[in-house]
């Protein structure tokens, strides 16, 4: 039994029927410190990409959370992940981000470890320790890894769902831009960077928030031209057929902007020309294989996350990390999402324009950072922090649907997403282990969003 | 292999008050003045490097993450976004300050173009609270023509790995 869950009532941060949330959850330090322990202890956080590792001994290191972790693909293979710490005294054991190796020893003492993880040379084993190490005993902390599509997530709870069964009906709409299209690639190496927030101040704008679009980035969408210009300041007013949002059972969730995937990069760029070709060439063999409606999802713009912290933008093609610092401060890994049948061409122009709109020099990027940080720094404020957060936009107007999976929100415009994603939030907070979550009525969720 | 020859005296000395010239241009915000320094081929890059083991050369994927790769049309929507007066990101206005060091000129025997490498350091203030301070290396090749000095490709080197001023949405 933790402390903590003596000291946060996780019942009184989120109400899901009223879609309101309290502002501490971007503050609180016991909050945080329950979130490591309830969130990223048992759900899904990315790792690498198949991409990334593509030969025996290729490794990436990482972050799940605040453990440091590394990913290597064996020699059979199969993808192993462990903490990137020693067994002996705990100091980092791998300090590239990436690479080929066959062992890694420990800058400390020497202490190295296989491939897979087990400790094999203890230097001057047989003098000093005279026979009386079990090395069998402190081989490295391997951490459970699965993969969705050439994405490898890790878990570090035994128990938890499978990691399909963890994405549920986010994959339906997932496969369409990872699978039926020919798979996907992640370029990397990722950039890194800085930000004052709370890690869910940027999850939950990726996860549907298509309202701030158009008034936050009014000036790099009116730079840039295309399709979004038009939503810039926010002239038009949204309708029913601009889009869609998307939450499911464990928070996932993204919203849609039919028709829109190049929209940010620029029309007059490569990488706007190559896509606009490249999409007006292919999504007719999607709607051919999928249907008119559902193959409509390419070629349309995603945003979305993957609770807790992955978010990816398919269509803009950038994919990202936001990994918890401590309550008021992340950082944010930012890959570019390639398919893997594009020419190289235009491959290369979608990394260009990802990054110019989306990495750290990106446009759009920026325009966001100074909103992330100031929700979560204004509740240094006592006043502040014992307020709520309002996500009723389309509150009353979510439905089920006979073609779509999930939770739909019916207008481009809304907050269905963040509706589920913090209900998802609630529930996996709150819950001791996995089992109490998956004994509850399996559709229970849909009728606390829908209020039916 | 294009030979480069020191340049030295006074030639050197109108370079280096032509890269201070750019870098108040910057600070002062007056971008369209400096668009007029930037040549119509720009090639405006900079990188990242990711940490590897100096005796790995096993794996084969790239170590340089290009977090901007951009040509003239591109720095321009960069300033247009500026212009539209609705960048609420720097209204109230950022203050930016430019130092440049290390200053090293070069001519390229066979273009006459110049090739320089320098330190930059920057600090930028936002808002009341957010000083944050940037350290790179540029290497950058200007050519002479009827505009005068022009810009032809600045390649920016980040020190940093992990970028603590949270984003680099300015002119490097
Ligand atoms: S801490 Fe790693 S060998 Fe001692
Ligand atoms: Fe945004």
């Amino acid at each position: 039994m933790s402390i903590n869950r003596t000291q946060v009532d996780v019942e009184s941060l989120v109400d899901v029927r009223n879609g309101i949330q309290a502002k501490k959850i971007f503050w609180d330090q016991e909050i945080y410190d329950l979130e490591i322990e309830q969130i990223f202890g048992k759900c899904w956080q990315f790792l690498t990409h198949d991409s990334l590792i593509p030969n025996p001994g290729d490794f990436t290191t990482g972050f799940m959370a605040e453990d440091e972790v590394f990913v290597m693909r064996q020699d059979d293979g199969s993808v192993k992940a462990f903490l990137n710490v020693c067994s002996h005294r705990g100091a980092r054991l791998v300090a590239a981000e990436a690479g080929n190796a066959r062992a890694f020893s420990c800058p400390y003492h020497g202490w190295s470890y296989s491939m897979d993880g087990a400790l094999k040379v203890v230097p001057m084993e047989k003098e000093l320790y005279r026979g009386a190490l079990d090395k069998s005993q402190f081989g490295l902390r391997e951490i459970r890894v699965e993969s969705y599509r050439g994405l490898y997530y890790g878990n570090l709870d035994p128990q938890a769902p499978s990691l399909s069964d963890y994405l549920g009906d986010v994959k339906f709409y997932l496969d369409i831009w990872m699978e039926v299209n020919g798979g996907i690639e992640l370029v990397g190496p990722p950039s890194r960077s800085l930000l004052n927030c709370n890690w869910k101040t940027p999850a939950e704008n990726f996860v549907g928030d298509a309202y701030h679009v158009g008034w936050t980035h009014v000036a790099s969408l009116m730079a840039l031209g295309g399709e979004l210009s038009s939503i810039g300041g926010m002239e038009a007013p949204p309708n029913e057929g601009l889009g869609m949002q998307v939450t499911s059972r464990f928070g996932h969730g993204f919203g849609v902007l039919w028709d829109t995937a190049p929209a940010v990069h620029a029309i007059g760029s490569d990488a706007g020309k190559l896509y606009r070709e490249w999409f007006a060439s292919r999504r007719p063999k999607m709607v051919e294989k999928l249907g008119a409606q559902v193959g409509r999802i390419y070629g349309s713009h995603l945003n979305g996350t993957i609770f807790p912290n992955n978010s990816y933008l398919l269509g803009t093609n950038s994919f990202k990390l936001w990994v918890p610092r401590g309550p008021h401060q992340i950082e944010v890994f930012t890959w570019t999402i390639v398919e893997k049948e594009m020419p190289s061409e235009l491959k290369n122009a979608i990394v260009t324009g990802m990054n110019s709109t989306f990495g750290t020099a990106g446009m759009l990027e920026s325009d966001d950072s100074d909103n992330m940080e100031s929700m979560t720094q204004n509740n240094r404020g006592r006043a502040t922090r014992e307020g709520k957060l309002n996500s009723q936009l389309g509150l009353g107007f979510d439905k089920l649907d006979s073609v779509f999976p999930g939770v739909i929100g019916q207008s481009a415009i809304g907050e269905t997403s963040y509706r589920g994603f913090y209900r998802a939030y609630k529930e996996i907070l709150g819950a001791d282990n996995w089992q109490t979550i998956l004994d509850l009525d399996p559709d229970a969720w849909k009728r606390e969003l829908t209020g039916q | 292999m294009n030979e480069l020859i020191p340049v030295r005296g006074a030639e050197c000395e109108e370079i280096v008050s032509n890269l201070y010239r750019e870098a108040r241009l910057l600070d002062q915000e007056e971008y369209r003045e400096w668009l007029k320094m930037v040549h119509a081929d720009i090639q405006y890059q900079a990188f990242f490097q990711q940490l590897r083991y100096r005796k790995d050369k096993r794996y084969k994927l790239p170590d340089k993450v290009y977090t901007i790769d951009e040509r003239h049309d591109f720095l321009v929507a960069r300033i247009r976004q500026f212009e539209t007066g609705m960048q609420w990101s720097v209204d109230p206005a950022e203050r930016i300050r430019r130092f440049l060091s290390n200053v090293e000129v070069f001519k390229a025997a066979d273009t006459g173009n110049y090739h320089v490498l320098l330190n930059v350091f920057v600090v930028r203030n936002r808002r009341v609270h957010d000083e944050t301070t940037y350290s790179y290396g540029r290497e950058e090749e200007w050519v002479r023509g009827e505009a005068g000095l022009q810009l032809l490709k600045r390649v920016v080197s980040l020190d940093q790995r992990f970028l603590h001023g949270k984003n680099l949405n300015f002119f490097l």
